[in-house]
């Protein structure tokens, strides 16, 4: 593929210039590309500048992806520190812009470093991470416990 | 459809680029509507054969008794301030003249097609001709016969609207995939069709005609002297798989046509549930059931949703004899939760032959089985009840166990079997001799792709058996010992 130069530009305006084969991690843009190959200037309505150079920074990243063991652990790696960055609200506009530019990859890495983020957690310790709020009646709450009753405790009497 | 409807719609498409309005009498802001959709690069407007009052320059107007129109430049100084990216222009019955064409031909560099039909305020000639003949690739000329065009402004029409809209989902879902090729083909050209009739065929092919966006990427409706209910029932179908598609579902509730940036959730809980169950479903088990779905009810309802239940994996829950039961009582939930749809298992030592029987009373789907450290809870018979009820099994593994397997029987039951693992590093193979198994497996799994057996003594003539029992074995893990 040549080096073609596409340039993306986000909602608050930010523009960046970067090569075809990166812009083509972004589906979205795969998929207009595919319709139309003049298109050289794309806007991404959902998505904000800082947040979408960090969805370019991962795409650069991962632009060639070689099937080497060894290659495959240096990225993983990479992932890895890449996601350190990130505190929990950023993380969530970076999986909602990787869904919206549908980078499989980038959701996949997200959704993947919460939910290690809250295995082992209470739900109260889950709503204070991401500051969700007890929607529960006390009522509802007495089911969601009753309906579950078998092991919340695994030291509770089990049922027979 | 007004003015004001056409502008709401056309802003939410910033991505535009062909805008084509035939037969309206709609005075259209083509000011606002180039600065909404800066890529525009076709427009078609045709104002001929108008019912409904003129407006300016859209006259009414009859084939063969055209009264003069207008003298109108409004249209053309608005697509000329606006619309600078402008590559095809159609202005058919259109008020403008020269001044108008010149303003055009200044601020369009791109212009390269123009078709001018019916708009006899001009006058194409000199320099103005000149011009044109020097920049448009194809010009068509005011009195230029409308013959070969493709709509029929004979006849008296309703209002019709065309809006050929470039959609850009986010994503191509998978279920596009399990339409025939020749559906997906029509499916871009003659979409009423495929909401008329294959979305009747059956259930699937309902749910991607409504919720596949990708079947909804063009949308041509010009030729259809349909109701205008039905033209809005298909925009409406149109808009909305978008929407799915581009903000998820959570942007479907709000009907304000705010900007999208105020509507992006801020909250986890106001995540799109596609994105929350993409998390959840990494979580175990015992992590979802006792954790996850208590944080809020968005979550819980995400967590009842049979489609994170599809593949349960207990089999890293290992615990002591006195705390099996609930762990066993924990997964009949969630195989009841799966609602029949699961397909993989794996379960650890809690297992036991009711629960098997459980599992296999409500999966007829289970393609995949996995078993570990089962033994003495789950018996011979137990585990061969169970498997005669799930012939669909694909994969069966057995790890640590010191089960008597009949494999013969195992291969009978699931003739599609292509994966059986078998771990014995416990060395338990005193009852049995490792050779029968091979014969069994040769004899009774010619599906077999991989194989793995570990812990065995396997002769190698054995193995040999194997490779010729099953032909399309395309891997053999196993520890044979040189004869």
């Amino acid at each position: 593929m040549s080096s073609n130069k596409i340039v993306l530009t986000s909602s608050d305006g930010e523009s960046f210039e970067v090569e075809e084969v990166v812009a083509r991690k972004l589906q979205i843009v795969g998929h207009m590309l595919e319709d139309d190959c003049v298109i050289n200037e794309i806007p991404l309505q959902n998505v904000t500048g800082d947040i979408l150079s960090m969805v370019i920074e991962y795409c650069k990243t991962h632009v060639d992806e070689e099937e080497s063991e060894e290659a495959q652990t240096k990225l993983k790696t990479w992932d890895e520190e890449f996601m350190k960055k990130f505190d929990i609200k950023t993380l969530l506009q970076i999986i909602l812009a990787a869904n919206y530019l549908n980078v499989k990859g980038l959701l996949d890495l997200v959704s993947q470093t919460i939910a290690d983020t809250i295995k082992d957690y209470t739900p109260e310790q889950i709503r204070e991470v991401f500051g969700v709020e007890n929607d529960y009646t006390e009522e509802e709450e007495a089911e969601v416990r009753k309906e579950n009753a078998w092991a919340f405790d695994e030291a509770d009497t089990p049922k027979p | 459809m007004t003015n004001k409807g056409v502008m709401n719609g056309i802003a939410k498409f910033p991505l535009l680029e062909t805008l084509e309005v035939f037969h309206s009498s709609l005075k259209l802001d083509l000011k606002a509507i180039g600065h909404v959709c800066p890529q525009l690069k076709t427009l078609k407007l045709n104002s001929l054969c108008c019912p409904g009052p003129a407006h300016g320059n859209y006259a009414i107007s009859q084939l063969g008794d055209m009264p003069p129109l207008v003298e109108c430049d409004d249209d053309a100084l608005a697509i000329a301030e606006s619309m600078p990216k402008l590559r095809h222009l159609q202005l058919m019955g259109n008020g403008l003249t020269n001044t108008g064409l010149n303003v055009i031909l200044d601020r369009c560099p791109h212009l390269e097609h123009l078709d001018v039909r019916k708009c006899f305020n001009m006058n194409l000639v000199g320099n103005l001709e000149k011009r044109c003949l020097e920049r448009i690739k194809e010009l068509r000329r005011p009195g230029d016969s409308t013959a070969d065009y493709p709509y029929n402004i004979g006849v008296s029409v309703m209002l019709q609207i065309m809006i050929s809209c470039r959609f850009y989902p986010s994503h191509r879902p998978s279920s596009s995939s399990s339409l025939p090729p020749a559906m997906k083909e029509r499916g871009y050209r003659n979409l009423a069709e495929i909401l008329e009739n294959a979305q009747k065929v059956c259930r699937s092919w309902r749910g991607v005609v409504f919720k596949d966006p990708w079947m909804w990427r063009r949308i041509d409706l010009s030729n259809r002297r349909s109701s205008i209910s039905c033209v809005v029932t298909l925009l409406i179908v149109a808009r909305e798989a978008w929407l799915r598609s581009t903000f998820g579902t959570m942007k479907m509730k709000t009907s304000s046509p705010s900007p999208m940036k105020d509507e992006e959730p801020r909250n986890w809980a106001d995540l799109p549930s596609e994105l929350t169950s993409l998390i959840l479903i990494r979580l175990s088990v015992a992590d979802i059931l006792n954790n996850a779905q208590k944080v809020c009810r968005p979550w819980r309802r995400v967590c009842k949703e049979p489609s994170m239940w599809r593949k349960i994996d207990m089999r890293n829950l290992i615990r002591d004899r006195g705390m099996l039961d609930p762990l066993a009582i924990m997964c009949r939930h969630a195989v009841d939760r799966s609602e029949g749809g699961l397909v993989k298992i794996h379960l650890g030592n809690f297992v036991n032959d009711d629960l098997l029987d459980y599992i296999a009373d409500r999966s007829r789907n289970l393609r995949s089985l996995g078993l570990g450290m089962c033994f003495p809870r789950v018996t011979r018979p137990g585990l061969m009840n169970a498997i005669t009820k799930i012939p669909l099994l694909e994969t069966l593994e057995v790890s640590h166990s010191c089960l008597n397997l009949s494999l013969e029987d195992i291969g009978h039951a699931c003739p599609q079997l292509k994966t059986l693992k078998l771990n014995s590093s416990g060395g338990f193979w005193n009852s049995r001799n490792d050779d029968d198994y091979a014969l069994e497996i040769a004899e009774s799994m010619p599906e077999l792709r991989h194989l793995h057996l570990y812990g065995n003594n396997l002769s190698d003539t054995r193995l040999y058996a194997i490779l010729d029992g099953c032909p399309h074995l395309e891997r053999v893990f196993t520890n044979v010992l040189p004869a």
